[in-house]
């Protein structure tokens, strides 16, 4: 790919971008959130148009048009989202776009034989009669890279892969992508912000930085640091100063909590603890060990089946989330799009949501009835527009429906949202994860502000890296109890590893 | 013998049912709803008359001109949904007045009065070809959803059209060609209303029977077999409607036996709903696609 460049109305998402790929190597594209990276593997992939610049393929100058012309050159794509059917088998969905027939009718034993024989060749096995809705991300992600093979791909673009894996999925898929490209044919082109990913896996890296490539190089030739400074264009911090804080009053705790999840299985059994202002209280946990149903009930979510809630002394358990927040529980989810905004609704509308009925943004105007009636847009803007600013949301407009801004942008916003409304306790489900390290520091040091202030804070975290550098408390849980409860700096990673995943 | 009479007599109102329950079964599957049914029945009712007419009296001639102008619905009400992305609820009820009342309208100046006094000549069991090419119908487009590439491709497009895009299938195409000949189908439905059962036009004739086969679509959950045997139990409730009218049960108000196939809609659709209230229907139904 040689000048790639393309424009959007408000940004230029790609500026005059070369790169290169050799046949079977796997290369990295490194960047920030918003580098850029993932516009440049839509073009590759025909679901964008470039602007300027020439795409060759094996010398070849080529148009691609549509993701078809880009499978028939052999390009595939893994999506970060994936792109599977729902109600359709696992093999129906490899096969779609290239299905083997007979006569009329679809060959489906052929495609069953072919797609086993590929799936032994890579190490990659999935049940073909599963229907992908019931397939855990790491499985819907083999039946992609599956797909992509099927479909006859010499080239496989892995967009941010690993943000949706557990740490052991993680070692699984770089296993498999290191077999295929081994083969010497198939190249692999990793679309990744983490840092030691790239280092581990690739052979070159290019780094994108607002558009542009910073540098290709050997991966052999640079570390961590090179990276990052390469990548943000400045040193980055990765640990953060832990100062002593003064422990204020138990504002939180917790008693023998018992949750059922969404299928009815009992997955949090007899959780108790307790947080105090000016403290980080850390869970660490492999997902799926209570912490969901744990953080659900404390937020008014979910019904506790047994024990207690109590927020600054008195009995909170099982309050609607409402009348929670009142009493100054702010959450931040880990479900941005889904629980954190309303994607439809823009920046500024998003900003006052949950406060919009209230003074100052609504008010009764000439109306003699005492509740309010109307919001007051010249208030409601001069508030979001001062709240953007504030937290760094990077916007053209305020306008824009929250949906469209990026995982570090949202977070920012939801962020701005919950803090604004003074809460003493701030619930943060995996508040810097998927997002770039720039976001990451703003929101962890944000968050260590709060705590300074003198606010309890409960940080749920599978980044162990994380986890130990924020807490000053950790509670480890495993099966839905808690297994130990330890000051973070008498503890090693190492050892929290141990124990998330029951081994001591 | 009376019995197979009556259920033949019945069985043959079949068609117009079937066939404009299939038309908006394929494109819903690809993901268009077509909210014109009731219209373009009423269209396709007066483009088979005024074929019948104009150009030579043959009946499946008429029956295909029928086919064919509701095919050209199909292709403007894709043209407004696909390639202009208006709102698909909108179109819909935009296209159903504007085409029903086109029908009347067209009728009133340029047909005066047609009587059609051809009949289908083939029949088994007395009833006529075009019933046993719904049955056909049926059974092949049940056998293309399941077993073809075709199909395959269809259902994509119906639920995930992301997917579909990125597996290198044209979405736009695709939805185009199911709500064209989809409404090919509505239209071929109105055309044997017309045609065939009324032997003529008249105004307001599709009578609701449109919004039936479109709750039908509903309550068969997005399955052909469900379609089928939904529009064969609907044909039943509306024969007997015109069977308690015609034997004059006079102690029952003639308005309320009319209103016994839209009672069963009712009922339908609420068992439907009971049952689950979105299983089986396309995930990306009503939504428009674009790439950027």
């Amino acid at each position: 790919m040689r000048g790639i460049t393309k424009r959007f109305p408000e940004v230029v998402a790609n500026d005059h971008v070369d790169f290169d790929l050799r046949r079977g190597e796997i290369h990295s594209i490194l960047g920030e959130n918003g580098a850029g990276k993932t516009t440049l593997m839509n073009i590759l992939y025909g679901l964008y148009r470039l602007d300027e610049g020439e795409i060759r393929v094996n010398g070849q100058r080529v148009s691609i048009g549509a993701p078809k012309d880009a499978i028939d050159l052999g390009i595939g794509m893994i999506h970060q989202s994936f792109t599977l059917v729902a109600g359709l088998t696992v093999l129906d969905n490899i096969i779609l776009g290239r299905e083997p027939t007979r006569g009329p009718f679809l060959d489906r034993e052929r495609a069953d034989r072919e797609i086993i024989e590929l799936g032994e060749r890579f190490k990659l096995k999935v049940d073909l009669e599963a229907r992908p809705e019931r397939l855990s991300a790491s499985g819907k992600q083999k039946v992609e890279i599956l797909k992509a093979l099927y479909q006859g791909a010499k080239v496989l673009i892995m967009d941010e892969p690993t943000s949706v894996l557990l740490p052991q999925e993680k070692e699984e898929l770089m296993r498999a992508l290191k077999e295929i490209a081994g083969e010497g044919f198939i190249s692999v082109i990793f679309i990744t912000h983490k840092l030691p990913e790239a280092l581990e896996i690739s052979d070159r890296i290019t780094i994108l930085r607002r558009g542009r490539v910073v540098d290709t190089i050997n991966a052999g030739d640079v570390d961590v640091k090179d990276l990052a400074r390469m990548m943000v264009g400045r040193d980055v911090l990765f640990d953060i100063e832990r100062a002593e804080s003064e422990k204020g009053e138990r504002f939180l705790e917790v008693e023998g909590l018992e949750a059922f999840d969404d299928t009815g299985v009992r997955t949090l059994k007899g959780v108790s603890f307790e947080v105090r202002g000016g403290e980080i209280l850390g869970i660490a946990g492999v997902s799926g060990n209570g912490q969901e149903e744990l953080i659900d009930v404390i937020v008014g979510l979910r019904k506790a089946s047994a024990g207690k809630v109590f927020i600054n002394g008195g009995d909170a358990t099982n309050l609607s989330p409402q009348d929670l927040r009142a009493l100054g529980v702010g959450y931040i989810p880990e479900d941005r799009m889904g629980r954190g905004v309303m994607p439809e609704l823009s920046i500024k509308e998003n900003l006052i949501l949950g406060t919009h009925s209230q003074k100052p943004f609504a008010n009764r105007g000439p109306l003699p009835f005492e509740n309010m009636w109307f919001t007051d847009q010249n208030h409601v803007y001069e508030y979001a527009k001062r709240l953007v600013e504030e937290y760094n949301i990077d916007t053209p407009s305020i306008e824009k429906p929250a949906g469209k801004l990026s995982g570090g942008n949202l977070q920012k916003l939801i962020l701005a949202r919950e803090f604004s409304r003074d809460p003493q306790l701030l619930i943060a489900d995996k508040p810097t994860s998927g997002l770039d390290i720039g976001s990451q520091e703003f929101i962890r040091r944000k968050l260590r502000g709060k705590r300074d202030e003198g606010k309890a804070i409960l940080l749920i975290s599978e980044d162990l890296d994380e986890v130990l550098g924020m807490s000053d408390r950790i509670v480890i849980m495993y099966e839905g109890r808690v297994v130990n409860v330890v000051q973070a700096e008498r503890i090693s990673k190492e050892e929290i590893g141990e124990m998330i995943t029951g081994l001591r | 013998m009376r019995v197979m009479q009556q259920i033949s007599s019945i069985l043959s109102f079949f068609p117009v049912i079937g066939l404009a329950a299939l038309g908006g079964f394929l494109s819903q599957k690809s993901g268009v709803w077509n909210l014109s049914l009731e219209g373009i029945m009423a269209f396709g009712a007066f483009s088979g008359v005024f074929a019948y007419h104009y150009f030579g009296g043959s009946i499946w001639v008429s029956l295909l001109f029928g086919f064919l102008m509701g095919f050209v619905i199909g292709m403007l009400l894709s043209a407004l949904t696909i390639r202009l992305s208006l709102d698909q609820v909108v179109v819909g009820f935009g296209l159903w007045f504007l085409t029903e009342g086109l029908a009347g309208f067209l009728y009133n100046t340029l047909l005066p009065s047609v009587k059609v006094k051809e009949t289908m000549g083939f029949r088994i069991f007395s009833l006529d070809s075009v019933f046993y090419l719904t049955l056909l119908s049926f059974g092949l487009i049940h056998v293309v959803m399941k077993n073809t590439k075709q199909g395959l491709t269809v259902v994509a497009v119906g639920e995930n059209p992301r997917a579909a895009d990125v597996a290198g299938i044209d979405v736009s195409k695709v939805r185009w060609i199911c709500t064209s000949l989809g409404s090919g189908f509505v239209g071929l439905a109105g055309a044997y209303l017309s045609l065939v059962i009324l032997q003529g036009f008249t105004y307001n004739l599709v009578a609701g029977y449109g919004w039936t086969a479109f709750a039908l679509i509903l309550f068969g959950r997005w399955k052909t077999s469900g379609v089928f045997w939904g529009s064969l139990f609907f044909t039943f409730l509306i024969g007997a409607q015109t069977r308690l009218q015609v034997a004059g049960f006079t102690f029952i108000p003639p308005e309320f036996v009319v209103i016994i196939p839209h009672l069963g809609v009712i009922v339908a659709l609420a068992t439907a709903g009971a049952m689950g209230k979105k299983a089986g229907m396309p995930s990306a139904l009503g939504v428009h696609y674009d790439r950027e």
